[in-house]
């Protein structure tokens, strides 16, 4: 099947079906690429490791680059923790699709993940803390370097990143 | 430090140059550094013609940039694009990436607007 509407693979991976998805992208001139498509969070992942291990960008090129994807694997998995959650305790997937949209960004999205309510945002990095100063410490940095060219260890954040994902994957 | 018009080149050379280690990444990557670059181009500007503007939410930023800019079509435009690539910079739930046609025209916006500040 060939589709265009992201609320196919959703499901098929919620669920746990047996798929095998590709991604296709189509850069100018229609140079087509298809590539494997892996859970959003593991997706983003990965594209911040290739960024820094197999392209040949410049440093500066990366430090702009990285945290942004760092910061969509952090937005992936909130996104899941909700809609799980929320579908668990019963409500429809319009009431869910309506929270996400109104979630917005990370910390709103962090603050419906952890306490249902996207207003607590100001309560978020303490929660993040609870895991340890380097979760509040991950999120920050994908946050702010998703703006500006970021001067820190950049394979040090994909790993806290990955971490981090992996303990909100478990919520 | 990369200046504004570097951020801009770096990223039409990610979308615009095949290979296979970009496949794939090369929408998110070029929106980040798009939005980076107009987001850094502004914040010289208001430093010049208004400072503390760029202190204020670039919604703020957006909705004085027309009076300010001298180009209300352009200001509108570079708006128009900040959402765009805002939009393509965070994980919305079943969203596809921007197209290369969507970034080819956000990126021309941002191109001029960089332009236009660092004759400022």
């Amino acid at each position: 099947m060939f589709t265009h509407d992201e609320r196919l693979p959703e499901p098929v991976r919620r669920l746990g079906i047996e798929s095998r998805m590709f991604m296709v992208t189509r850069r100018p001139g229609s140079v087509v690429e298809v590539r494997k498509s892996l859970d959003p969070v593991r997706a983003h992942i990965e594209d911040a490791l290739a960024l820094v291990h197999t392209t040949d960008l410049p440093n500066p090129v990366l430090r702009r680059t990285v945290p942004g994807f760092c910061r969509a694997a952090l937005e992936s998995a909130f996104i899941g923790v909700i809609r799980r959650r929320q579908l668990l305790a019963g409500k429809t997937h319009g009431e869910v699709d309506e929270a996400l949209a109104k979630g917005g960004k990370l910390t709103p999205l962090a603050a419906l993940a952890f306490f249902d309510d996207r207003e607590r945002g100001s309560e978020v990095m303490a929660r993040l803390n609870k895991y340890g100063g380097w979760a509040g410490d991950a999120f920050k940095q994908c946050n702010e370097g998703a703006h500006k060219e970021y001067a820190g260890d950049l394979q040090g954040l994909i790993n806290d990143t990955e971490k981090l994902a992996e303990r909100l994957q478990a919520l | 430090m990369l200046g504004h018009a570097d951020v801009v080149t770096a990223a039409r050379n990610l979308m615009e140059r095949t290979d296979p280690a970009t496949a794939g990444l090369w929408p998110r990557a070029t929106a980040l550094l798009a939005r980076q670059a107009l987001e850094s181009a502004l914040d010289d500007f208001w430093k010049v013609r208004a400072p503390g503007m760029e202190q204020c939410s670039m919604r703020a930023q957006l909705l004085c940039l027309p009076h300010y800019l001298g180009d209300e079509e352009l200001a509108e435009r570079a708006s128009y694009a900040w959402a765009g690539l805002s939009r393509a910079c965070h994980q919305h739930p079943y969203e596809l990436p921007p197209t290369s046609a969507e970034l080819t025209g956000w990126l021309a916006t941002v191109d001029q607007l960089v332009n236009l500040v660092s004759a400022t």
